[in-house]
């Protein structure tokens, strides 16, 4: 107890200094948070998105990108597939579930989305839970009919009733240039409930609302959309178990204008390469923090030398040498634990704000979970560290002898 | 100058005065630099009686310091044994040393070594709460009152930078009576300060002693000091390392 | 107190120890190929070749068995279970008209699961004996209580 008293009193003695090496820990500590914490986030958001017994139908082209602009509306799609195919699958008594996806407008930067109503049981399955109403109004029963994902009626201030005009393609384009949907507004007729996931930022409208522009589009050219065929971007489907979705993937593997994807692997790469960016960005971090201990070792070297008369005296009235290894001991693992603290605080902090921008910026949306073993850990990690870097100066002051000490000058 | 009846070698197993509180025979403290070996401590028999106060006089390097790290158990004689209070302690460990100088010791410094992180109140607390079983409300009444006598009441939550020279001296004999030490050691208490607050430091130093029954050995080359004391050993008289040299 | 202190001292890196360190309790280590004897190959639907389970997999039946293998991409939603394949082929063996019956094994997890991209180690109760699975398939040898782990 006498080298708490003592550690606390000399940590009260220097609050810069201390407060200072406490400072440099919490900013290590703090970017190892927070690499840790968002790219959990990242993680779960990917695997809340792309789950279960699912296989998505894409047009040839590469895989992430397909699981990107399916499932995530982050990416251009790969191209289109014949409507056969979703009528196909969706006749299929091996699938529970078939939500055709059509891209091709967009408004306000807000990707404007083809579906049918079973892309609500998507959203339900996702979120595991079955009890939300999910939806205020109703899901569009006609063509040019929208109902908003939760960001998207927040950023544009839209309701049920009001009327917009999209633009063709995916960027918004000058008023001068974009002329072409004019004639057809949306009419939002429904507003989803926020499910902090893709579905937020986007806005669904029915399967044929993009065949209709494309119609109008192509008006000149009278009906010559009717002979390219209907088409959709993709369709994904849940199989009823294992053998269904495997025999409906190399059922697909076979023809030449659909390629079978498997999201939760394909997401699953993706994090691959993010993790490798993490992981280097962690480890830097993770230097950091122990060049940060490094420094508090450095600060209690120079005090066991500013001390060496201090330790002398404390021994010479009855101090042992336990009590002098605490107290030093003690100052590093309080430094160390503070700053580790206050690093977790501040990391947690960063993290939320780094979401909050990339939902303001991107409208991407990661949900930062609970702390966990992760921050505890990093905490008990600091801690050590901190208990050696008092340990280890502690030890080399108390090889002086008590005597020659008594007669230093400080 | 002392008179010649206080100068001279404390023999009190002739005079069957008090027991004594220091013992020491056949005791020797050498170094070795090299091929070299050389005896700065070396005495035969010695007996510091209880209760009084004692000076050690000598010039700087006649082996005051020395003595006094020997009782408060911070040297090991190379040779010899040492009894203080009846405990020899060539034999106790490094741990029984460390609670027995908590005990018994109280040690007044020349530069006052104060912790300069903690206040007056806490320097005087320091040793009792080193040698703990103390209650902290009366740990901290009996600082506050050792304060009080030592005349330093009111500067109780001062820190040492906050205080002058006479005022750190004080605080300093306040914390070296503060565990009962049987034995209060001065290692030139009064080398850094004025003369005239020297010797008052010296007084309060004796007096405080003699309240709470500790034998007072103070190293001292001041004679103004020495003519304080009950007695004084002169360095020259018990150390036979001086002979050689001198 | 200086006995706490090492105690915390040891504990710490006691701690950091154990967090890297791998249980490696006795086990049997089996392979895909450990499996049949006779050929296995598949050359077309319905054509189920001629072969038998070995004896050193029967004697294994029940026992805890360490395998490596690939994850195939088909997960159920609560990820308690999958294929394990031992090619990281892009297509899972299955229901393609020829295959190898040597080259895939059912896994039943006692914790849920992610995709793992990459090499895989799995530890659990081998089950030996054709049947027709909780994945509703008919397979030969499966694995129950399965732990899974990232091969290096």
């Amino acid at each position: 107890m006498t080298s708490v008293w003592l550690a606390l009193s000399y940590l009260r003695a220097r609050p810069l200094l201390n407060g200072l090496t406490a400072l440099a820990v919490a900013l290590g500590i703090s970017i190892v948070v927070a690499t840790t914490t968002l790219s959990k986030a990242a993680r779960q958001s990917a695997s809340e998105t792309a789950g279960g017994y699912q296989l998505l139908l894409a047009a040839k082209g590469s895989q992430i990108q397909a699981v990107l602009s399916t499932l995530f509306f982050a990416e251009a799609p790969t191209g289109n597939i014949p409507i056969e195919i979703y009528e196909q699958v969706h006749a299929d008594q091996g699938v529970t579930l078939a939500v055709p996806f059509n891209f091709g407008d967009s408004f306000k930067s807000h990707l404007i989305v083809g579906t049918t109503p079973d892309y609500l049981h998507l959203i339900r399955r996702n979120r595991r839970s079955s009890q939300q109403t999910l939806l205020k109004g109703r899901w569009p029963e006609h063509a040019f009919e929208a109902s908003l994902g939760a960001a998207v009626a927040r950023a544009t201030g839209l309701t049920i009733g009001d009327t917009f005009t999209a633009a063709h393609g995916f960027v918004e384009l000058p008023e001068d240039l974009s002329d072409h949907h004019k004639a057809q507004p949306y009419t939002v007729v429904g507003l989803l409930e926020e499910t902090r996931a893709p579905t937020d930022r986007a806005i669904f409208t029915t399967l044929d609302t993009s065949w209709r522009i494309h119609g109008q589009f192509h008006d000149a050219s009278s009906d010559a959309h009717d002979h390219e065929g209907r088409q959709i971007t993709a369709v994904l489907i849940e199989g009823r178990g294992y053998a269904d979705v495997a025999r409906l993937n190399a059922l697909m593997a076979q023809r030449m204008d659909v390629q079978p994807i498997f999201p939760g692997r394909t997401a699953t790469q993706v994090l691959g390469y993010l993790q490798r960016g993490q992981s280097l960005v962690t480890s830097i971090a993770w230097l950091a923090a122990l060049i940060a201990c490094l420094g508090i070792m450095i600060s209690l070297f120079a005090a066991a030398v500013e001390r060496r008369r201090q330790i002398a005296t404390l021994r010479a009235i009855g101090a042992s040498r336990a009590t002098v290894l605490g107290v030093m001991a003690i100052e590093g693992l309080f430094i160390a634990g503070l700053g580790a603290v206050i690093g977790v605080a501040f990391g947690r902090l960063m993290a939320v704000a780094i979401a909050w921008q990339l939902e303001q910026s991107n409208g991407y949306l990661l949900t930062i979970g609970q702390a966990g073993l992760a921050e505890i850990s990093a905490i008990a990690v600091a801690m050590a560290l901190g208990l050696l870097a008092g340990f280890i100066p502690a030890l080399l002051a108390l090889r002086e002898d008590v005597a020659k000490g008594l007669a230093a000058m400080t | 100058m002392p008179d010649t009846a206080q100068t001279r070698v404390l023999d009190l197993s002739q005079n069957g005065g008090p027991a004594p509180i220091v013992e020491m025979s056949g005791l020797k403290i050498s170094y070795r630099t090299g091929e070299m070996s050389f005896t700065v401590l070396d005495i035969d028999e010695l007996a510091l009686p209880a209760g009084l106060s004692i000076g050690l006089s000598g010039p700087s390097g006649c082996g005051k310091s020395t003595l006094l790290n020997l009782c408060a158990g911070l040297l090991r004689p190379t040779v010899g044994s040492i009894r203080v209070d009846g405990e020899e302690l060539t034999g106790l460990g490094q741990g029984a040393l460390d609670r027995f100088r908590a005990k018994k010791i109280g040690y007044v410094f020349q530069g006052f070594n104060l912790i300069p992180a903690l206040s007056a109140l806490g320097n005087v607390e320091l040793p009792m709460r080193l040698s703990g079983s103390m209650p902290a409300s009366l740990r901290r009444a009996r600082a506050q009152e050792l304060l009080d006598r030592v005349g330093l009441g009111t500067k109780a939550r001062q820190k040492p930078n906050q205080l002058s020279f006479g005022q750190m001296q004080r605080v300093g004999i306040a914390r070296a009576i503060a565990g009962h030490p049987r034995l209060l050691l001065a290692d030139e208490p009064t080398a850094s300060l004025e003369p005239g607050l020297g010797l008052s430091i010296v007084r309060l130093l004796i007096a405080v002693a003699k309240e709470n029954s500790a034998t007072l050995v103070v190293a001292t080359h001041d004679p103004a000091v020495l003519t304080e004391l009950d007695h004084t050993l002169t360095m020259s008289a018990i150390n036979r390392a001086m002979e050689v040299s001198s | 107190m200086k006995n706490q202190i090492i105690v915390f001292f040891v504990s710490a890196l006691m701690m950091g120890a154990t967090m890297t360190s791998k249980s490696s309790a006795a086990m049997t280590r089996v392979k895909f190929t450990d499996f049949f004897v006779g050929e296995t190959y598949q050359v077309g639907p319905g054509m189920k070749p001629e072969f038998n389970l070995s004896e050193s997999i029967q004697a294994l039946h029940g026992n805890t068995v360490e395998i490596l293998g690939f994850m195939d991409g088909i997960l159920p939603r609560d990820g308690m279970h999958f294929m394990l394949i031992r090619e990281p082929t892009a297509l899972c063996p299955f229901h393609t008209s020829s295959f190898d019956w040597a080259a895939f094994m059912p896994v039943f997890l006692s914790n849920s699961t992610e995709y793992i991209d990459g090499p895989i180690r799995i530890v659990g109760r081998l089950d030996v004996g054709q049947k027709t699975d909780e994945m509703g398939l008919v397979s030969y040898v499966r694995i129950y209580d399965a732990s899974i782990a990232r091969a290096q």
